[in-house]
């Protein structure tokens, strides 16, 4: 796969750019559709044509940025490519996973519990190939600080992920216990409401034990 | 990027790769000794637009009329004088059913399934007036498909006669979800 811009040193071959976007995506809604049906609702096609361009990086791109991505000898490598990237990216988001899982504190909160859940099966539920622009877990839970709403797929999960793992840390620093006291006085429902247990607790710094090393 | 402005390439890269029409169409004809004019291969692209208009479908593939013709061709319910007009009734129908079935349901078995419920019903009018479902009962495949999962499970039959079953629910897994400290996310809550 070579693009023909830097050999040229000029603008991206637009007509060549758009000519492989079409190609890839009548590739994918070709696997889409497992070569039986050779047509798809024009809401599955732009869902298609969406996923691809998330995978090939350019769904943000302006239309000379995107050109000058798609301006290649053969775009389904290039997708491949893509794909390939955001499965390690998912490799790296479950690792994330693991880490917040391993440092949040057994503090029960069923909505924290449940997006837990949900992401931690995220190779499962990730469609890379078709969806791959979609946010493919339930999060349930609320972030002290939300991330960006534009983000999609792969980023919006790492986004998500860091944030946790940061207010997990912050909860981590002090002791189960007086953690879970000071939730029982400062909101008796924590467990079933949709808090944010970093929120809950912040106000109350001055009361929580820290936690004993090792 | 915005993609919609992409995808109006798709229809441009299929008409690219494509050989003449006329050409195609005639071929599959040629099997009951029928065929069509350039006039009418016209009617026939006109009336599709319309109908994947109506229909809200984008097609990227060989085109429709292509796997329509070649299953009704030696239909004995076809004439050389009415059959421009009956493919372009089928190829209504084979939209608006294509538009109800999901992806995994190929063409060919909604090709079938016109050409059964042509011969069944002898007019591609009264076809096209049909519900999807009671023109699909005339598929084959399509009937053993809907009846196996039904019942859970998708089994084919090999050339030999041998039987095989999948199970869903024998593939389904899940590896990933333990708690923190060693319990299960879900044990023993009182939510």
């Amino acid at each position: 796969m070579t693009g023909t811009i830097s050999a040229r040193g000029g603008a991206p071959d637009f007509a060549r750019a758009s000519d492989n976007f079409a190609r890839l995506v009548t590739h994918v809604a070709s696997l889409y559709c497992a070569g039986g049906s050779s047509s798809v609702s024009v809401c599955e096609a732009n869902e298609l044509a969406a996923s691809v361009a998330y995978s090939l990086g350019i769904a943000h791109a302006t239309p000379e940025e995107a050109a000058r991505v798609l301006d290649v000898d053969d775009p389904i490598v290039l997708w491949h490519d893509g794909i390939d990237a955001l499965n390690r990216r998912i490799d790296d988001v479950l690792a994330l996973w693991r880490e917040v899982v391993a440092v949040m504190p057994p503090i029960r909160n069923m909505a924290l519990r449940d997006t837990l859940a949900s992401l931690g099966e995220v190779k499962k539920r990730y469609d890379v190939y078709f969806a791959a622009h979609e946010v493919p877990c339930d999060i349930d839970y609320q972030l002290s600080e939300p991330v960006d709403p534009g983000l999609m797929g792969v980023d919006y999960l790492e986004a998500w992920l860091a944030q946790l793992l940061a207010e997990a840390r912050w909860i981590a620093r002090f002791d189960v216990g007086s953690c879970v006291a000071v939730l029982e006085r400062a909101c008796p429902d924590y467990r079933g409401l949709h808090v944010n247990l970093y929120d809950l607790l912040l106000p109350h710094e001055g009361e929580l034990v820290p936690a004993r090393a090792g | 990027m915005d993609a919609n402005p992409w995808l109006s390439a798709l229809s441009r890269a299929r008409a690219n790769s494509m050989s003449s029409p006329l050409e195609e169409v005639n071929e599959r004809l040629a099997a009951g000794g029928l065929s069509v004019s350039r006039e009418d291969v016209r009617m026939l692209a006109e009336r599709r637009e319309e109908a994947l208009a109506e229909a809200e479908r984008v097609e990227f593939g060989t085109l429709a009329i292509m796997a329509v013709t070649e299953a009704v061709a030696t239909s004995p319910c076809l004439s050389q004088e009415r059959v421009a007009r009956d493919l372009a009734e089928l190829q209504d129908a084979f939209y608006a059913i294509r538009d109800e079935l999901p992806a995994d349901v190929p063409d060919a078995e909604i090709a079938e399934a016109l050409r059964g419920c042509l011969d069944a019903w002898g007019d591609a009018a009264e076809v096209a007036a049909l519900p999807a479902e009671e023109v699909m009962r005339y598929s084959g495949e399509y009937v053993r498909t809907a009846e196996a999962e039904s019942l859970g499970e998708y089994r084919i039959i090999d050339d030999e006669g041998r039987a095989y079953a999948f199970d869903p629910a024998e593939w389904d897994y899940d590896e990933l979800s333990d708690g923190w400290d060693g319990e299960g996310w879900a044990d023993d809550w009182d939510d």
